[in-house]
């Protein structure tokens, strides 16, 4: 479970970038975060991965308390997570089988465990066909699966993708949707930062809004046809 | 298991990215453990020279014309009784001429001893060697043994060893200073190499700290770099001092071969098998151990920001 209890984030140089914003999401949900560019949504997300931490009130993810985690704590948490980015953060110098085994070895997985592991992966997100190919020779939509991939392998409790479809065209959206959706379903809690209109109204999922560091708006089954962001 | 050896290929990986640097750290490293051992190397022979022609030449004293042999038993009692002493040996006439004989004449030696018979031409020649317990008291002893009567005249060595000594602090400080200048460049140019190494390793090493890779998982191929750097600037420069120390070894002895006197016995090169394994442990302890820690410490503090 994801609990933010009147949490703020005020970066060095006085920006206020999360203000007095509580929210909670339950294990095996499926969460947009939506909001005007500087609303705070990544914000939100480096709170949770451990990359600032919260100047005050309470961030909690599945027990570990975000404000007191020490540095050397950091990494065995972390292995609890999948993050996706908008531009991927590929290896270019290594191939999609590689880039893929990479989270596995980082963690001392053994050698067949990763193979058996990653060719697993591969499968469910599509790629088997193309585990040698370098990522340059992948399409975009690819690109961001290998990515998931990835984020996936270590068989994390929550996935959190910022802008993970910003630079993909439609049908590229749509197919990582597909995957994140099944990647839920499976019992992964999801959360997905998007400027995508069109997924905060199709998917009826649960959509948070902000605005200025906080939540002004919370919709458990997606946003209506009309409702203004 | 896998992890560690993905740390090493990575280290490998990194060293072979940037040729330029890795040669610039490895050139560097070399020559500072290259002079390092050589001045070892110096410093070390000349040190057990030293002590050589300290306890191996000793004082010695010649008896006046007329000295009985009460008077010779005296002044050798004297002498032990001064104290400061090691060992006062009786040298005989016929001793003196015999090995003299030996040293000087060599194989012609038996036609020689035929040519003079009986009539010993050193006959008043008979001495006291004193060995001295340290090179210290010797000024003082030689002094005093002076004062004694019926002693002629002393012999000893203090000026070859004096000019020796001062050779060899000479030696040792400006090694010390060369072998330091070298060496922080050396820390310079490996951590330069390192921080090029972190620059091309950024973006991966933002991606393992996201998956959740510990500090010293990051650090490893770095410090592997490093350490292959120490490694390569040791063993390189410990092969050739091996070659250069060998050469040094036949030439010196074949050009005192020809020479005579105490030289041919005091400037003789410490066995190789003697003095390498040392130098190579300093060697090896200064290169891998720079290379180790300056990494280290590099990557750490690319890390923290
Ligand atoms: N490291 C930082 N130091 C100082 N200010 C920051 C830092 N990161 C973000 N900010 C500021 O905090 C505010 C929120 O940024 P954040 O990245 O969370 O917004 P966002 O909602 O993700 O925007 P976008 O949709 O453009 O990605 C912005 O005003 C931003 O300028
Ligand atoms: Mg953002």
């Amino acid at each position: 479970m994801i609990r933010l209890i009147h949490a703020n984030k005020t970066y060095t140089k006085g920006v206020r970038a999360v203000k007095d914003l509580s929210l909670k999401i339950s294990d095996g949900e499926f969460v947009f975060i939506a909001g005007r560019s500087g609303s705070g949504k990544s914000t939100v997300i480096k709170l949770l991965t451990g990359e600032v931490k919260p100047t005050d009130g309470l961030v909690e993810v599945n027990g570990t308390v975000m404000n007191k985690i020490k540095r050397r704590e950091l990494p065995q948490y972390r292995r609890h997570l999948g993050v996706v980015f908008q531009d991927f953060r590929l290896l270019n110098d290594r191939n999609v089988f590689e880039n893929v085994a990479f989270a596995q070895r980082v963690i001392g997985v053994p050698a067949e465990k990763i193979k058996e592991n990653v060719a697993k992966i591969l499968q469910l997100t599509g790629l088997s066909a193309k585990y040698r190919c370098m990522p340059e020779e992948l399409s975009g939509g690819e690109q961001q699966r290998v990515a998931i991939a990835r984020a996936l392998v270590n068989r994390p409790d929550i996935i959190l993708a910022d802008e993970p479809t910003g630079n993909l065209d439609e049908k590229n959206t749509e197919d990582i949707m597909r995957l994140l959706t099944r990647i839920n379903e499976m019992g992964t809690t999801v959360v997905v930062i998007t400027h995508n209109r069109n997924l905060l109204t199709t998917m009826g999922k649960r959509v948070i809004h902000m605005e200025k560091g906080s939540i002004v708006g919370d919709y458990p089954t997606g946003l209506r046809g009309g409702t203004e962001l | 298991m896998s992890t560690f050896l993905y740390c090493i290929k990575q280290g490998f990986k990194n060293f072979a990215q940037k040729p330029l640097f890795t040669i610039a750290s490895v050139a560097t490293a070399s020559l500072s453990i290259f002079l390092f051992c050589a001045f070892l190397a110096i410093v070390t022979n000349l040190t057990g020279m030293i002590h050589k022609a300290e306890n191996s030449v000793g004082i010695t004293v010649f008896f006046a014309e007329d000295a009985e042999e009460a008077e010779k038993t005296t002044i050798r009692q004297k002498i032990i009784d001064h104290g400061g002493v090691d060992a006062v040996r009786y040298i005989s006439a016929d001793e003196a001429w015999e090995s003299f004989k030996k040293e000087y004449f060599g194989d012609a030696e038996e036609e020689l001893s035929k040519a003079f018979e009986d009539d010993n031409p050193l006959a008043k020649s008979d001495s006291l060697e004193v060995f001295p317990a340290s090179v210290d008291v010797q000024e003082e002893l030689v002094a005093y043994i002076r004062s004694l009567p019926g002693v002629r005249e002393v012999n000893y060595l203090s000026e070859f060893v004096a000019s020796m000594k001062k050779v060899n602090r000479a030696v040792y400080v400006v090694s010390l200073v060369i072998t330091g200048v070298l060496f922080a460049v050396t820390v310079f140019l490996i951590s330069n190499t390192i921080s090029v190494a972190a620059a091309f390793r950024r973006r991966e090493n933002e991606i393992m700290r996201m998956i959740g890779a510990t500090d010293l998982m990051i650090r490893a191929p770095f410090v592997v770099e490093g350490t292959l750097i120490g490694i390569l600037g040791t063993v390189i420069p410990l092969i050739a001092v091996r070659l250069i120390y060998h050469r040094a070894e036949t030439y010196l002895a074949e050009s005192l071969q020809a020479s005579s006197g105490f030289l041919k016995d005091i400037v003789v090169l410490i066995p190789l098998s003697e003095i390498f394994p040392q130098m190579a442990l300093a060697g090896l302890l200064m290169g891998v151990g720079t290379g180790m820690v300056v990494s280290f410490i590099t990557i750490g503090r690319h890390l923290r920001v």
